[in-house]
């Protein structure tokens, strides 16, 4: 895969470093560290904040017995089994994605693909209890221009496959793509192949044009 | 290892060195220094992160355990001792956060992208990086220092942030950016 070209600033990197990001733009985020190395690097300078930041709080008073505590389980050792991720056959194969599973999603449910107007698909990506996340995979004929549409909420958006143009350039995978809310963009798909997406919305989507009133009810926000 | 220590105060105990020890040959000593430091300060972050004092003492004696348990994947030429203590915490943070949410869920570590072997900054030294950082956050002004500090507890930073430093909630994305930038441009990095 060749390098990204659109990355997360730094605010998002450090907030990813520090996990005070929503769940549904870590995992987009995420999706983009899996194949950007540059940013992972950022991501360990932020770490290294985060590190400072630790050592320099005001400490908090343990409680008297707290070190005899951890003596005693690690005395103990009866370690429980380590948590093992879904494996890959729960999450729906028949979805014939047509990318990998980006690791960071493995433990999510995946929905199959639902067609929303010709040349438009999505499927739904869901925690596998109750989750206030807004998140989903979209797919999209070559040449196909997606939506009109501005936000109440941030957008975050990684290319998984293919890719499109909008008013910042050419999106290819890995790319990052993250929209404040009240911009207007239009993301036209290169024609030279489908392009596949994962996005997570926070807030509700605004849309403008007819395939946008179709969405909106399917995503039921 | 690098032939230079990094330039601590010499109060300061050499707590990637305890580390080292524990992984070595689990020593209960080097353990326990670290638990002495460490120990109270996660509890601090467990709390500004908004929860109770019974489960911050409680996250942060699981932290320290599994400081112990993971010593042996403790690389000091990756990340100082407090950076890969913090980046436990946050994982059991991020663990926990889910949990809440999805109960039966078995959860792999979440942020295994940002613990893949190969990276840019291999070449950088660590203990060169660490001093770099605590330069760079001393040097900002104290508004900004706080703005950084407190970006890294709560999961609602903005709403925080407004609160403690008396800011309207529509300044503070801004401020971030400017502690963010100014931060950056002290460290030198792209």
């Amino acid at each position: 895969m060749m390098k990204p070209s659109h990355h997360p600033n730094d605010e998002l990197i450090m907030g990813y470093a520090a996990a005070t990001l929503s769940e549904g733009a870590a995992l987009v985020i995420g999706v983009h560290m899996a194949v950007c190395e540059q940013c992972r690097a950022r991501v360990e300078t932020y770490e290294a904040v985060g590190g400072a930041v630790l050592d320099a709080l005001e400490p908090a008073q343990m409680l008297p017995d707290s070190y005899a505590k951890v003596l005693q389980r690690i005395d103990a050792e009866a370690e429980p089994a380590l948590p093992v991720a879904a494996s890959m056959d729960e999450i729906a194969p028949e979805i014939a994605l047509g990318v990998p599973v980006p690791a960071v999603l493995r433990e999510y449910r995946i929905g199959r693909w639902r067609a929303l107007a010709p040349g438009l698909k999505f499927s739904r990506i869901t925690s596998r209890k109750k989750s206030s996340m807004n998140l989903f995979m979209l797919r999209a004929a070559p040449g196909m221009s997606l939506f009109e549409h501005g936000h109440s909420g941030d957008e975050y958006l990684c290319v998984l496959k293919g890719s499109f143009t909008d008013q910042d350039g050419r999106h290819q995978p890995g790319d990052m793509a993250i929209a404040d809310p009240g911009i207007e963009h239009k993301p036209i798909v290169d024609r030279d192949g489908e392009c596949i997406c994962v996005i997570a919305l926070e807030g509700k989507l605004r849309l403008r044009s007819v395939i946008g009133r179709v969405l909106q009810p399917v995503y039921g926000i | 290892m690098p032939p230079d220590q990094p330039d601590r105060p010499t109060s300061e105990p050499d707590f990637a060195g305890c580390i080292v020890a524990v992984a070595q040959r689990n020593d209960r000593a080097a353990f326990g220094t670290l638990f002495e430091h460490f120990g109270p300060r996660l509890k601090s972050y467990y709390i500004r992160a908004g929860m109770p004092a019974a489960q911050a003492e409680d996250l942060a004696q699981d932290v320290m355990l599994n400081v112990w348990r993971k010593a042996p994947q403790f690389d000091p030429e990756r990340a100082g001792a407090s950076t890969w203590i913090f980046v436990i915490a946050r994982n059991l943070r991020i663990d926990l956060f889910r949990r809440q949410r999805s109960e039966q869920t078995a959860l792999a570590e979440p942020f295994e992208a940002s613990e893949a072997p190969v990276l840019a900054s291999d070449s950088i030294d660590t203990a060169e990086r660490e001093l770099r950082v605590r330069t760079a956050l001393a040097s900002l002004s104290s508004e900004q220092q706080s703005v950084i500090r407190l970006s890294f507890f709560s999961d609602t930073p903005h709403a925080e942030i407004a609160a403690q430093l008396g800011l309207p909630l529509g300044t503070v994305k801004s401020r971030i950016r400017l502690a963010v930038t100014r931060l950056r441009e002290i460290l030198g990095e792209p």
